[in-house]
């Protein structure tokens, strides 16, 4: 690694590269089964800001996110906080980094209250921040870890993980389980908790959640990064959707006549509506709607695509 | 931006990391405190119930009879040597030292076991491990929180076979008594060390228990029915139970310093192999 790192970034991971098992070739025939979790994965996470690393089931985040904690064996480099190596200084790092993993599993036989104390002991809390977690969660921490629900269950796991303010978040899909008003309430605490400085590097597979709260996000495929953007570049960069609504059916054009044209992806008219038109556009609407205009128009919406649509452009 | 070098030093003395904190240990004790009464105070009741039988069947012990049946090479075997069961401490020790052995064989395979596999099998590892403890240390801890309820077994089993003894007017080997009382301990060291090893090995629990439980029953088979034929001996040495046999110490008042050392060098190996290999492997499951 380069001694020459940014400051402001507090996460980077260069070529991350995760191969599962092994395969032996004998006598030309293969024994074994190598499976790539995550293939030359590279990005940063700036300080203070919310990173969303998205993907489906399978995609690879879980994999990155275990690597980067120093659980699995890895090529490529991890750095944190301008100059720490994961493997090498994983204690000094563990101090001032939080960990929800996808499946919260705490010792069943502590109560929350018992786990919370429990974990101060390595990393201290901040006792005015886990009243405050305490009381937006509302969760039972008198009770023993197995009599909750998995929901509260992850509850207490993101208390524990927030309670010290640790200057690095890594939370693995944290509002699965969450009702969604226990989701919402997390999402502003990340929120303060990122203007206060804080990084945050959450994985999910919920799009509300992550155009909601990420500032930039990651998106992976079969274990490669296929693309790393702001959300509002994301959103400019692809495609938008357009309602027309012509004013009288014998002037306004064809499907025909707006697919010709270069920005249009595609064109349908919904059933029963005569007169309307449902759009895909580029980014560029200047040649459309220099086109459309020459038609009376009745109403003109245009939308960016959401964050659900352009994922499934990725995935499609 | 790039960092300086004193930055960086900023940057590193400012994440402290304590090396000795025995929040684990303590932690891990207290919610398991009946693992660690339970196992000595059942083996301590059923020391006593002997101590109080002992003299309906003192008579029954010197019966000729008795005694020529106890001299069968089978028998001797089974129990790990030839020994007097006339006496008062014979009589205690075959019976109260046969359990044990018993309750030992299941004792080191589980519990050592199923300190880090329930925790691969629970998923909660991730969690624990996200915190800035060292791996061996974490290991350690709770192997340690394994020794100390290992070691009330014979503590309570001496204390009570002492005590027991008084109203009868009946004496043991006092030295002999403590003395295989820490041989007892230094089995369980070892014996659960080795399981523990294997554990860093498997991580996962039906691999492990099968692998820890291959180990120790094997070496227990090894002791005692390779020595049936002449020829198989020698495969006795391979048995960590060859080596240290408490109701031996007991009798003699001897502990073989040679072999104790040999236990317990093997156990401290395989102890500091599990650590290292628990610090070092990846935790993919």
């Amino acid at each position: 690694m380069s001694s020459s790192v940014s400051k402001d970034i507090v996460l980077q991971v260069s070529n991350l590269t995760k191969v599962y098992g092994k395969e032996f070739n004998i006598g030309g025939r293969t024994f074994g089964r190598a499976v790539v979790g995550a293939k030359n994965v590279s990005f940063d996470v700036k300080k203070g800001e919310i990173f969303g690393f998205l993907g489906p089931n399978g995609a690879g985040k879980t994999t990155v996110m275990r690597a980067v904690l120093d659980y699995l064996h890895i090529t490529g480099s991890v750095t944190f906080f301008g100059k720490l190596d994961h493997h090498r200084d994983a204690l000094l790092i563990r101090e001032n980094v939080g960990y929800v993993p996808g499946e919260v599993a705490l010792y069943g036989n502590f109560n929350g209250n018992e786990i919370i104390k429990y974990f101060n002991n390595f990393r201290p809390i901040n006792h005015e921040f886990v009243k405050k977690l305490k009381s937006i969660f509302r969760v039972d921490l008198t009770l023993k870890i197995g009599q909750l629900s998995q929901g509260n269950r992850k509850q207490v796991a993101l208390i524990v993980a927030l309670a010290s303010k640790p200057d690095l978040l890594i939370l693995d899909e944290p509002s699965g389980g969450l009702d969604p008003l226990m989701a919402a309430n997390f999402h502003d605490i990340l929120k303060e908790l990122a203007e206060e400085g804080i990084t945050i590097f959450i994985s999910s597979h919920d799009l509300s959640e992550v155009q909601t709260v990420c500032n930039r996000i990651a998106i992976i495929k079969e274990g490669e990064i296929v693309l790393v953007e702001t959300i509002e570049e994301l959103k400019a960069k692809f495609l938008q959707k357009m309602r027309i609504i012509f004013s009288k059916k014998e002037d306004m054009p064809t499907v025909e006549e707006l697919l010709s044209l270069s920005t249009v992806v595609s064109a349908e008219k919904p059933n029963g509506k005569v007169r309307t038109f449902l759009l895909t556009i580029e980014e560029d609407a200047n040649e459309l709607l220099k086109f459309v205009t020459k038609f009376h128009i009745k109403r003109l919406s245009i939308e960016d695509a959401t964050i659900e649509e352009i994922f499934l452009q990725y995935y499609q | 931006m790039v960092l300086t070098q004193k930055e960086e030093s900023e940057i590193r003395s400012s994440h402290r990391v304590s090396l000795f904190n025995l929040t684990i240990y303590k932690k891990f004790l207290r919610k398991g405190w009946l693992m660690a009464v339970i196992p000595g105070v059942v083996m301590a009741l059923f020391g006593t119930l002997m101590i109080l039988i002992w003299p309906e069947f003192e008579e029954v012990m010197s019966d000729p009879a008795f005694l020529e049946l106890m001299t069968s090479e089978i028998y001797q075997l089974l129990l790990g040597g030839s020994f007097d069961m006339s006496t008062f401490q014979g009589f205690w020790s075959i019976e109260l030292y046969t359990i044990l052995e018993f309750l030992m064989l299941f004792l080191v395979v589980f519990i050592p076991v199923r300190l880090i596999s329930n925790e691969v099998d629970k998923n909660t590892l991730d969690i624990a491990l996200s915190y800035p403890i060292p791996r061996w240390q974490f290991l350690l801890q709770k192997y340690l929180v394994y020794l100390t309820q290992m070691f009330f077994i014979p503590v309570f089993l001496v204390l009570s076979a002492l005590l027991g003894a008084i109203p009868l007017n009946e004496t043991f080997n006092n030295t002999g008594l403590i003395l295989s009382g820490l041989g007892w301990f230094v089995l369980f060291f070892s014996l659960g060390a080795i399981s523990l090893l294997v554990t860093t090995l498997f991580l996962e629990s039906g691999r492990s228990l099968a692998a820890a439980g291959i180990m120790v029953f094997g070496m227990w088979i090894l002791d005692r029915l390779s020595g049936l034929v002449e020829s198989t001996k020698f495969l006795q040495n391979i048995s960590i139970f060859h080596y240290l046999v408490p109701r031996k110490i007991l009798e003699t008042g001897e502990i073989p310093l040679a072999e104790f050392g040999l236990v317990v060098l093997i156990g401290v190996m395989a102890l500091i192999g599990a650590l290292y290999i628990f610090n070092r492997r990846e935790l993919a499951y």
